[in-house]
């Protein structure tokens, strides 16, 4: 005989099976007040069976809704499984932490590798929670929280509310108090395993956020959490440099998404290009303040250019000045002898600039294409559709900004 | 509209198919941990009031020669 200590796959079934008897004797109750049926000691029997079965649902239901998850809406039982042997081992070993260091693969590894790659699982379990450290921490192996993350928050599968929920939660995780390293039980830690830890999560980050970069600042608002907020995260991912190249090289992409679907309203249309400007100056001056390798870049946004699915069938876009690498000659010219370092950031952050509004032109221009806005039978877009795609290219990379740059480097070498 | 009858046999398919799956899944000799907590005697309560049931409705179809 099979002794088993827990089966939530069998408490899963044992609730449905209880549920459905319930409603199956309901039904009958309901029989039993009517015609020739109406007996009423065969009523009070009834009601009582469907009392006991109640308690009795209530009862596994319970169980199931057990203090780390909230499994009470959740039917998988892959899911179900997995995340209540996770609540189940987190709660009765607080030692999981420790684990992780060990060099081996944890309890909570081979748990979260089951649903890490099913994006609805990955994000069930993690809105489920109400205790993410496990989620972060909890595994020896970092590529299984990087699959974790990147598939509850993939931009192609995740709404922007569920992101912003999940991503406001994991970087307060990581960059904010934890005061539940206090409430575990002391246990022996590799100290230098610990630290390699934290720096694949740190590294990783970059990767999780790079795609939902602008609704740290300019975007703040779709998360309801403020630019300050979001810049202050945004700066702590940044400062580890492979964060940094990942939320570089996602910066393209992420821009081309949110400017594709602009809302119909031309105010509102305006409003969001400015505010996705905003996003752009913010992510590239953080990412020049960071020590990436800037001169990966400008490749990196020349592959996003290439992979924009253009609608245009093969007419120039406009205006045909905008192309990479064509946008820097007379600031080089002048800052040429300033001190290396220094320039050469400062004028890839140009370069940066110039190669995302002709990313930023490209999407504007598919969505006013995709909307109607402009008419594929004719070569020139209207005045209205020119200016706005004038002032998405002027609000990210501007002759302004260009000359502070220059006025900045000027002073600091004079 | 059911008679008794119907009825009875309604109640007793219930007993030997849905009752009885769930008191194999709440058999508490195969189960410890969370389980343990689900009542099996609750559950053979069930059963015995839903007999009682089949019993009551047999004997009222009986009595009046239906």
């Amino acid at each position: 005989m099979t002794r088993l200590a827990c089966n939530p796959e069998r408490l899963a079934l044992l609730a449905r099976r209880i549920h459905i008897a319930q409603g199956e004797i309901s039904l009958q109750l309901r029989l039993a007040e009517i015609g020739d049926l109406a007996m009423p000691e065969i009523r009070s029997l009834l009601q009582r069976a469907v009392s006991l079965l109640e308690s009795q649902e209530e009862r596994v239901r319970r169980i199931l809704n057990s203090s780390f998850l909230n499994l009470s809406e959740s039917y998988s039982l892959m899911f179900n499984s997995s995340a209540y042997l996770l609540n189940r081992w987190v709660t009765h070993h607080p030692g999981w932490w420790s684990d992780a260091t060990h060099g081996e693969t944890t309890e909570i590894d081979i748990l979260i590798a089951k649903v890490a790659e099913n994006p609805l699982d990955a994000g069930r379990l993690i809105d489920s929670t109400s205790f993410l450290a496990p989620l972060i921490y909890g595994c020896h192996d970092t590529e299984v929280v990087r699959k974790l993350w990147l598939s509850a928050t993939d931009p192609r599968t995740t709404s922007v509310t569920a992101a912003g929920q999940r991503m406001t939660r994991l970087v307060e995780e990581v960059f904010g108090d934890h005061e539940w390293r206090d409430g575990i039980a002391p246990t022996w830690v590799d100290i230098h395993e610990l630290k390699q830890i934290r720096q694949e999560i740190r590294d990783l980050l970059g990767e999780v956020v790079a795609p939902w970069q602008l609704q740290f600042t300019g975007l703040a608002h779709e998360w309801r959490w403020s630019a300050e907020t979001g810049i202050h995260y945004l700066k702590k991912i940044a400062e580890a440099e492979n964060a940094a190249v990942a939320v570089s090289q996602g910066l393209g992409p992420a821009l081309y998404r949110n400017l594709s679907d602009l809302p119909d309203d031309s105010s509102d249309r305006l409003q969001r290009i400015n505010s996705i400007a905003f996003a752009v100056g913010a992510s590239t001056e953080l990412l020049r303040n960071s020590k990436v390798r800037q001169a990966d870049m400008d490749s990196d946004h020349l592959s996003t250019l290439l992979t924009i699915p253009t609608l245009l069938s093969l007419k120039l876009p406009w205006p045909t000045s905008l192309l990479i690498g064509k946008s820097n000659s007379y600031v080089v010219n002048l800052l040429d002898r300033a001190p290396e370092v220094r320039v050469n950031s400062a004028l890839h952050m140009l370069q940066h600039r110039s190669a995302l509004a002709s990313i930023a032109f490209m999407a504007v221009f598919n969505s006013a294409l995709t909307s109607g806005r402009i008419d594929e039978s004719n070569v020139q877009p209207s005045p209205d559709v020119q200016l706005e795609l004038q002032h998405t290219v002027d609000m990210i990379d501007n002759p302004t900004a260009r000359g502070q740059v220059l006025a900045d480097l000027s002073d600091e070498n004079s | 509209m059911s008679t008794p009858l119907q009825l009875a046999v309604r109640i007793q398919d219930t007993i030997d198919q849905q009752i009885r799956e769930i008191s194999r899944l709440s058999d508490s000799d195969t189960w410890v941990g969370p389980v343990a907590l689900i009542s099996h005697i609750e559950i053979m309560r069930v059963k015995s009031l839903l007999s009682s049931c089949v019993d009551l409705l047999r004997a009222h179809h009986d009595s009046s020669g239906l």
